[in-house]
C-alpha cells in the first residue's frame, strides 16, 4: 500500500465521513482531561495533545462487560446471551505506545484460546494511529522496544507535517477509506523521516531492556523486592490507566434469582487480587504484589508473548499520587546484585 | 535549612536507635517532584528533602505498625496523627513527630493547593521537634467580610442548591470515578482492615463501574470521614481523574465543626463526635 496525504484542512471533513459510518472515538477535552471518548461531531475533537488519561485498552477491554443474563425458572436455567454492536468502531488518534499495547493484548487474547468477547470488539475496530512529536518527560517507549512512529498494532498512523497529514496505511482493512486520497510525493515521505528520527532522538532510552529479562529469571529472591514497595498505597491507578495491563475478575451481578455475569478489570496491585476461598493469600504483602508486576510485565510475557508488558507511555509515572517510578525500579533491579 | 535539620534530626534518631525507620521526603523522579521515602541506615539521611512539593500525608503508612517510628509531619498530617492516636491505630509512644511548619503545599506547576488557602493549621498541632519557627496561622480567614475565600464559601454556596442541582452535580463529578481506590488507600483515616467494597460476604456494592455503585461507596466513605477528616487533600490530589471529592468532604468536616462544635485532630484527648454522645448533641439533621 502506498502512502498517502491529506491536507489538514480536509482532517474534519474526512473524519465526518467516517462519523456517519462509524461510532468514532478520539480525544476529546473534558474537564479530568483530554480523554479518549466517543465523538458525535468532529468539534468534540482535540488534537493538540500529548496522550489521552485513558488508554485505548477499555474499548476492546471495557472496565465492565458484561458477558450474559442469567435466570432461574421454574425447572430451568436460562441463559441469554447480550446482543453484538452492529456499527463498527473507529479509534482516531492513538499514539504508537498505546497502538503496540494493543499488538500485545492481541497476543494475550487472540492466540492460544482466543477470547471470543475480546475478538468480537477487535474485529469491529479500525485503529489510527497518530505519530508522536512532542514526548513527555514521562514518556519511555523507546526504552521498550517500541517508537513514537511504531506501527505495531495500527491499522494506519498519521503523521503530521507542515501542510498535510502523511498516511501510513498498515492493513488492509483501512484501505478503503484512503482510496481517493493523492499518494505521498517524495517530499513528504521525506518530511515525515526527518519527524521520526528527530522524535526518536529526543526519547533516549533510560535503561537497557536486553539484560532485563536474564536479570529478572534470578531475582524471584533479590531483597531489593524488600524496597520497591514500601511507599506504595496499593490503589489501581497504574494498572488502570496501563494501555497492557490487562487482568481481569468474573463476578456474577444478581438481583433476587436473576443477573448478569461481568468482567471488570482487576488489579494485581490490590491485596484481594490473589485471594483464595480458603482465605489463604499466596501474595500476602505488598512485596509479593510488585514482584509479580514487574516479573508478568518484563519477564512472564516476554517469554509467553515475546513482547513486554509495559509499553513506555508514562501514565503510571505522571498519575502515581506517591512517584513510585516503573522507570527507576527497573533501573534499581538492573544495579542491584 | 529545613533539610539540613531534618537530615540531622533522623542521623541522630537512627544512630541513637530511638527509632528503627525514619518516613520523610525524598527528591522526586520528575521535577517539581517528592516522594515519600524511608530511611533505616543512618548513612543515608541525605536522602531526606523539604521543600513545597512535600504534600503526601505520611501519616498513611502508620496504621498497625509495629515499629518505632520518626516521621515528618505537616500541620495536617500532625492532625491526621493525632485522629489515629485517638483511633488507636499507632501509639504516641511508637512516635517521634518531626514537626514542621508548613507553608502550604504546591502543585507541579509551583501553584498552591486550594486545601492550602484555607487551612487554619500550618503548625503542627503535636510534634517531638519542631523544624523551624512557627508560622502564622489564617484563623482570621474564616469570616473576613466581603471575601468569598472563607472556609465554607464553597459549601454554603453548593448547601443553597435544590436537591436535584446537588444529586446532578454529585453525578456528573462521580461519573468520572474509574474505582482505582486511590482516594480511599491515599487517605491516612481510611485503613479499614477490610474496606466494605471489598466485602464479599456479604456485598454491599456492585462491582461494576455503574454509576450507583460507584456513588454508593464514594458516599459511604465519605461520611465514615466524618469527625476524621483533616482537609489534607491527599484524595483530591491522588485522585488521577481530578474529581471535586472535596466538595462532599468538606461539608462533613463544616457539619462537624458546626454541629458538634469538634474540629479534628487537634487534641488526643479528646472524644471525636463519632466516639462519644452528649444530650445537647444537635438533633437538627435527623428528620
Amino acid at each position: 500500500m502506498k502512502s498517502k496525504v491529506l491536507a489538514k484542512k480536509d482532517l474534519l471533513k474526512f473524519i465526518n465521513k467516517l462519523i456517519k459510518e462509524y461510532d468514532v472515538f478520539a480525544p476529546v477535552k473534558k474537564e479530568e482531561g483530554i480523554v479518549f471518548s466517543k465523538i458525535d461531531k468532529t468539534d468534540d475533537m482535540c488534537l493538540s495533545y500529548s496522550n489521552t488519561k485513558n488508554s485505548v485498552k477499555e474499548f476492546l477491554l471495557p472496565q465492565s462487560e458484561k458477558l450474559f443474563r442469567f435466570a432461574k425458572k421454574e425447572n430451568t436455567n436460562e441463559i441469554t446471551d447480550l446482543k453484538e454492536k452492529k456499527r463498527r468502531s473507529l479509534l482516531f488518534g492513538v499514539r504508537p505506545c498505546d497502538g503496540k499495547a494493543i499488538a500485545m493484548l492481541d497476543k494475550v487474547f487472540l492466540e492460544n484460546i482466543p477470547d471470543a468477547y475480546y475478538k468480537r470488539r477487535r474485529k469491529n475496530t479500525l485503529i489510527i494511529g497518530m505519530a508522536c512529536d512532542t514526548p513527555l518527560q514521562t514518556c519511555f517507549c523507546t526504552s521498550v522496544e517500541g517508537g513514537p512512529f511504531s506501527i505495531e498494532g495500527l491499522d494506519a498512523l498519521f503523521v503530521e507535517l507542515k501542510e498535510n497529514y502523511f498516511i501510513i496505511p498498515v492493513t488492509k482493512q483501512c484501505e478503503k477509506l484512503f482510496v481517493h486520497l493523492d499518494n505521498a510525493s517524495q517530499e513528504d515521505i521525506k518530511e515525515a523521516e526527518k519527524l521520526k528520527k528527530n522524535a526518536e532522538k529526543r526519547l533516549k532510552p533510560v535503561f537497557e531492556i536486553k539484560d532485563i529479562k536474564e536479570k529478572l529469571d534470578g531475582a524471584f529472591d533479590n531483597p531489593i523486592w524488600e524496597e520497591i514497595h514500601e511507599k506504595c498505597i496499593k490503589c489501581g491507578i497504574c494498572t488502570y490507566l496501563c494501555p497492557a495491563c490487562h487482568c481481569f475478575d468474573i463476578q456474577d451481578e444478581t438481583v433476587g434469582e436473576e443477573g448478569c455475569r461481568v468482567r471488570n478489570w482487576d488489579s494485581c496491585m490490590f491485596p484481594k487480587f490473589t485471594m483464595h476461598a480458603s482465605s489463604h493469600n499466596p501474595r500476602a504483602t505488598q512485596k509479593e504484589r510488585w514482584r509479580q508486576r514487574i516479573m508478568h510485565k518484563f519477564n512472564y510475557l516476554r517469554e509467553n508473548t515475546g513482547m513486554y508488558g509495559c509499553v513506555g507511555c508514562g501514565r503510571c509515572v505522571e498519575y502515581c499520587p506517591v512517584n513510585l517510578d516503573i522507570r527507576k525500579v527497573i533501573r534499581d533491579i538492573l544495579e542491584s546484585k | 535549612m529545613k533539610t539540613k535539620k531534618i537530615q540531622d534530626i533522623a542521623r541522630k534518631l537512627l544512630k541513637e536507635k530511638k527509632v528503627d525507620v525514619v518516613i520523610g521526603f525524598e527528591k522526586g523522579t520528575l521535577p517539581s517532584s517528592a516522594t515519600p521515602c524511608f530511611i533505616r541506615n543512618p548513612d543515608e539521611v541525605d536522602r531526606l528533602i523539604w521543600n513545597s512539593f512535600c504534600g503526601n500525608n505520611l501519616a498513611n503508612y502508620l496504621p498497625k505498625r509495629k515499629d518505632k517510628i520518626g516521621i515528618v509531619a505537616k500541620g495536617c498530617d500532625s492532625r491526621s496523627i493525632v485522629v489515629l492516636i485517638q483511633e488507636n491505630q499507632i501509639k504516641r509512644e511508637q512516635l517521634y513527630i518531626i514537626g514542621i511548619p508548613c507553608d502550604g503545599m504546591t502543585d507541579k506547576n509551583n501553584v498552591l493547593h486550594d486545601y492550602c488557602l484555607i487551612c487554619e493549621h500550618k503548625n503542627p498541632v503535636i510534634y517531638d521537634v519542631l523544624v523551624g519557627e512557627k508560622v502564622k496561622e489564617n484563623k482570621a480567614q474564616r469570616h473576613p467580610e466581603g471575601l468569598r475565600d472563607t472556609k465554607w464559601q464553597k459549601i454554603e454556596d453548593f448547601e443553597k442548591k435544590s436537591s436535584s442541582d446537588k444529586w446532578k452535580y454529585l453525578e456528573s463529578e462521580l461519573s468520572k470515578c474509574i474505582r482505582c481506590n486511590a482516594c480511599r488507600n491515599a487517605c491516612p483515616t481510611c485503613y479499614c482492615k477490610e474496606c466494605f467494597i471489598d466485602q464479599e460476604k456479604p456485598r454491599w456494592v456492585g462491582t461494576t463501574n455503574n454509576l450507583s455503585d460507584i456513588i454508593f461507596f464514594h458516599l459511604g466513605r465519605i461520611f465514615h470521614q466524618a469527625g476524621r477528616c483533616t482537609d489534607c487533600g491527599a484524595c483530591v490530589r491522588a485522585c488521577p481523574m481530578n474529581i471535586d471529592l472535596r466538595q462532599f468532604t468538606q461539608k462533613i468536616t463544616k457539619d462537624g465543626e458546626t454541629l458538634f462544635d469538634y474540629e479534628t485532630g487537634l487534641d488526643i484527648d479528646v472524644k471525636p463526635p463519632f466516639a462519644t454522645f452528649k444530650e445537647d448533641d444537635s438533633e437538627d439533621f435527623i428528620k
